[in-house]
């Protein structure tokens, strides 16, 4: 919501003290009550102001919605009183005081009840309020600018007071023309398929849940949302009728979802008002008509009052001192006296319970509806004295720590398949097939939990073996260990999977994984050396609880075979006995995050004799990266051996795979073709050394 | 978030590099386990010291204890904060289910099944129905924390995030504790880390409400606690440096194999 420094600084006029600087403000806010999401300077007019966007959210909605409540509350958080306007309705001279006047509004609400347990009235309070020799004249220069400054559109100062009464007191109102309104203004709902034209033209058509404001021809407005064109407030509007109206804050919602209108008025009605602020808006709007036009005459208020008997109820909440005091946890404690005053800057009135010296009674004002448990109270003592004052307090030493079975099994699993040389992968559990499904899903490529991880895992496979070259991998091993909701049961599985980059001589993937089962079952990595096998996990549970997939995954036309185990983890970790021991987890090594290029890379291949044994390695590397520039990527010695044939000097052949790749572009094969040129001949060039 | 890096690696850094250039020799002999699990792990080294133990709860939940459990009221604005994913099935008591919206499910099973004292923390994926992008992901990671005991404060919360914040992002992390709300907590607040000249939210936090007590059949004239949730994505992404929270779940081995 935007807030206007302008608009604050006329609530401490008269303070002892006046408002502190921009910057003070905006970390009063933050660190006592709201986010402030920007501070930006205004120009409206002449007049220069800066607007702070704070971020009001559900808990204070409801009365912070206004600038009168945000002024009380920044004026607690400063110690400095804020002076709020008490509007006196018996102020307005030029009213009349009897009903059944030319001047009165006659009008007829709703009875209806609503909410799960219909206990609540759609419309708890209407107040309406006719006025006459008023004129829909340009606003004055101060109304004007103020309402530009927080990005509203100044229309004409009949209208303009209502959204800057609705600004000010967070309680939105509404202006008729009182000449288009024909006989009695009525509240109730909409007949099905009832037309409304909106005062920006558009026709809505109504369904019969929909709250309206009506007269005896139709609807006027639709309910705590938008006023219709038929009794809208023109230029020659010179009589009016102004509604300050309470509506459920549920029955607003679903009317502003249904017809798509979202405004300032229904924001705030969603977020619940209370029913007083109609009399103080009603009051304060009538003020202001009276300033700026001194033959105004005021009919009675029309006051149909619903809701009064919940309204009047008066709201005490007893809270105990010692409950604030141990609920912050401050090692000074705060006196009751202390608390007492601090409340009372909230204009929340506190007083101690007679003969208990804990026991404090709250009175909660009226237009607080989120004061309702002590440690709301907390909060209000709590944030005023300012947490970021509190000291820390250790917790009590605690030494039970009970290890969860899954955790611990889940790591230890990871560690066995890190040692094998497998990397960890998490992918996505939505899905474009499975057996639960998603009601709302976000695309129909995740509108599924996933039945298997393994399936996911075959894809992975395929992606990562174009990169095999970059990562300096021969094979693919991949797993990841997580929920899976085939058969509509959730459980854990662990899958993991090979691929080859090349075909390999009588592969043989069960036969690969039963060695894995087998280093799994024979596995120490239980704290107290029982290995799974001794506890009673057996190669057999562990093949009966496994599954195999095989797909034949291609990359660039050559299809090499993807394999992936899924193993119910679950079914296994049950068979495990409870860990007696925490985990003890490495120390993570520091590492320096790239983000990798989107280029494509090319590999080559170079191939060296070098004289001598294979001690060389080192030699031929950095000839190679001394010549590489700062387009070769990787190096990776894959093959080396040693020749050692009778009457030749002994020599030893390096094989090399380079990596290339930038980070900006494409590269091209001339470029490259030239740096293998240039390394190949550093090699020929030195004694004894031949490049094959 | 990341100014662009060159996939050059600086010499000092690791073993590996020759002249800048990634020495690729011993990839593939030791497996790199995910930058999640490693974060997970090392917050949850970090709460076991002062005493957290681990809990867990499932990926699919209940409405209830999603959302009426924890105080979210069904008709209010507050049960908008979050988008939500439901399922076309419903459970065996007709239930509405859901894939979980927050790990905070896992404190009222955990209520429910212990008696208190006990303070847990539970790191767990959780799914959100939104677009994903650069810093969006439907299905991403939060961890959840609660401990109960009798006489629990404010300033045993503050205790409790300061030396987490200065475990994990470094001790001289200026970090600040501003009120905020969040329906199952109050006082509710949100823990800002100062991050290269911008304050970041990295957790929501408070004294759990005795609402949520109840609905985990703990009595809150007896017993107090607090709870505290956060984003795991993000904290990952800060310490590391990584730009894209798609990285996490792609399951690319350019990525993991970094770390």
């Amino acid at each position: 919501m935007l807030i206007s420094h302008n608009w604050l600084k006329k609530y401490f006029t008269d303070s002892a003290q006046a408002l502190p600087d921009i910057k003070t403000i905006e970390n009063t806010f933050t660190m006592g009550i709201f986010e402030v999401e920007g501070v930006e300077s205004a120009k409206a007019g002449d007049l220069s102001d800066t607007i702070f966007d704070v971020k009001v959210l559900p808990d204070r909605a409801h009365y912070c919605y206004s600038h009168r409540y945000v002024a009380q509350e920044l004026g607690a958080l400063l110690n400095i009183r804020a002076n709020l306007p008490v509007y006196d309705s018996a102020k307005i001279s030029n009213q009349v005081n009897e009903e059944n006047t030319s001047l009165s509004v006659g009008v007829n609400v709703v009875e209806e009840k609503t909410g799960e347990g219909k206990d609540r009235f759609v419309c708890p309070r209407y107040m309406a309020r006719r006025v006459e020799n008023v004129e829909a004249v340009a606003s004055p220069l101060w109304l004007k600018d103020q309402l530009e400054s927080l990005g509203q559109r100044s229309i004409n100062v009949l209208v303009d007071l209502t959204n800057y009464t609705m600004i000010e007191t967070g309680q939105p109102l509404h202006a008729f023309d009182a000449d288009k309104v024909d006989g009695q203004i009525n509240v109730r709902f909409a007949k099905e398929g009832e037309i409304i034209i909106l005062l920006d033209g558009t026709e809505v058509k109504l369904s019969a849940d929909i709250l309206v404001i009506a007269d005896d021809k139709g609807a006027l407005a639709i309910a705590g949302v938008k006023g219709g064109k038929k009794a809208e407030v023109t230029a020659d509007t010179k009589k009016i009728i102004i509604e300050s109206a309470n509506f459920d804050s549920v029955s607003v919602r679903k009317t502003s979802q249904k017809v798509g209108i979202k405004n300032e008025s229904s924001k705030r009605y969603e977020n619940k008002v209370t029913p007083e602020r109609t009399a103080l808006a009603m009051n304060a709007i009538s003020e202001s008509l009276a300033s700026i036009f001194p033959n105004a005459k005021f009919g009675k208020i029309t006051d149909v009052f619903l809701g009064k008997m919940e309204a009047q109820e008066v709201r005490r909440l007893d809270v105990s001192i010692d409950f604030i005091n141990s609920s912050i946890g401050l090692t000074n404690k705060i006196s009751a006296d202390k608390i007492i005053e601090i409340l009372g800057r909230c204009d929340i009135k506190a007083e101690l319970v007679a003969g208990d010296n804990d026991g404090l009674t709250i009175l909660v004002p009226e237009y607080r509806l989120d004061l309702e448990i002590g440690l709301d109270i907390v909060d209000e003592v709590g944030r005023i004295l300012n947490y970021m004052n509190l000291s820390p307090v250790e917790l009590p030493i605690e030494n039970n720590r009970p290890v969860l079975k899954n955790f611990y099994y889940m790591n230890a699993f990871r560690k066995v398949f890190q040692e094998l040389g497998f990397s960890e992968v998490y992918t996505h559990s939505l899905k474009e097939r499975g057996d639960v499904e998603i009601l709302n899903p976000l695309n129909i490529d995740r509108g599924f939990m996933r039945n298997t991880i393994g399936e996911g895992l075959i894809k992975n496979l395929e992606h990562n073996l174009r990169y095999s070259d970059l990562l300096g991998l021969d094979s693919i091993k991949i797993y990841e260990s997580g929920s899976i909701f085939g058969g509509k049961k959730e459980r854990l599985s662990l899958a993991f999977g090979i691929a080859n980059t090349k075909k390999v001589k009588g592969y043989n993937f069960e036969a690969e994984a039963e060695k894995i089962f087998d280093q799994i079952i024979k596995n120490d990595f239980f704290a107290s050396s029982v290995s799974p096998e001794s506890a009673g996990l057996s190669l057999d549970i562990l093949k009966s609880s496994v599954k195999f997939t095989e797909a034949n995954i291609g990359t660039g036309g050559v299809s090499v075979l993807g394999n992936v185990c899924e193993i119910e983890l679950q079914n296994i970790i049950n068979v495990l006995p409870e860990p007696k021991e925490d985990i003890v987890f490495e120390t993570q090594k520091e590492v320096k995050y790239k983000k990798y290029s989107q280029y494509p890379f090319m590999s080559r291949d170079i191939s060296v004799f070098v004289p001598g044994e294979a001690d060389q390695a080192d030699v031929v590397k950095s000839i190679i990266t001394k010549n590489g520039t700062d387009l070769l990527s990787s190096i990776r010695l894959f093959d080396v051996y040693t020749k050692n044939k009778e009457g030749e000097p002994v020599k030893t052949s390096y094989a090399l795979r380079l990596v290339f790749q930038s980070d900006d572009r494409t590269l091209v094969e001339e470029e490259i073709n030239l740096i293998m040129q240039n390394i190949t001949g550093d090699m020929n060039g030195r004694g004894g050394w031949e490049v094959r | 978030m990341t100014e662009s890096n060159t996939n050059k690696v600086s010499d000092d850094v690791s073993e590996g590099i020759v002249d800048g250039v990634l020495d690729l020799d011993l990839a593939g002999k030791i497996g790199h386990l995910h930058p999640m699990t490693q974060t997970i792990n090392e917050i949850t080294k970090i709460f076991a010291e002062i005493g957290f133990q681990v809990a867990e709860g499932p990926e699919i939940e209940t409405e209830f204890n999603n959302f009426d459990a924890l105080n979210v009221p069904k008709d209010h604005t507050s049960r908008d904060m979050q988008d939500t994913f439901w399922l076309k099935d419903v459970g065996p008591a007709g239930e509405r289910l859901l894939p979980r919206t927050h790990t905070s499910p896992v404190q009222i099973r955990f209520m429910q099944s212990h008696t208190p004292p006990f303070r847990i923390i539970a790191p767990g994926k959780v799914f959100r129905n939104e677009s994903t992008d650069a810093t969006h992901e439907a299905e991403f990671f939060q961890v959840e924390g609660m401990y109960i005991d009798k006489n629990v404060s404010l300033a045993n919360l503050k205790f409790v995030l300061e030396s987490f914040v200065k475990k994990f992002f470094g001790e001289g992390t200026e970090m600040r504790f501003r009120p905020s709300y969040f329906p199952f907590v109050e006082p509710g607040f949100e823990i800002d880390i100062r991050w290269k000249d911008r304050w970041l939210e990295v957790c929501g936090a408070g004294l759990v409400r005795p609402e949520v007590m109840k609905a985990g059949g703990i009595n809150p004239e007896e017993w107090q606690g607090f709870a505290f949730g956060m984003g795991l994505d993000r904290m990952v992404m800060l310490k590391y440096g990584i730009d894209d929270i798609r990285n996490m779940y792609s399951g690319d081995l350019r990525f993991v194999n970094q770390f």
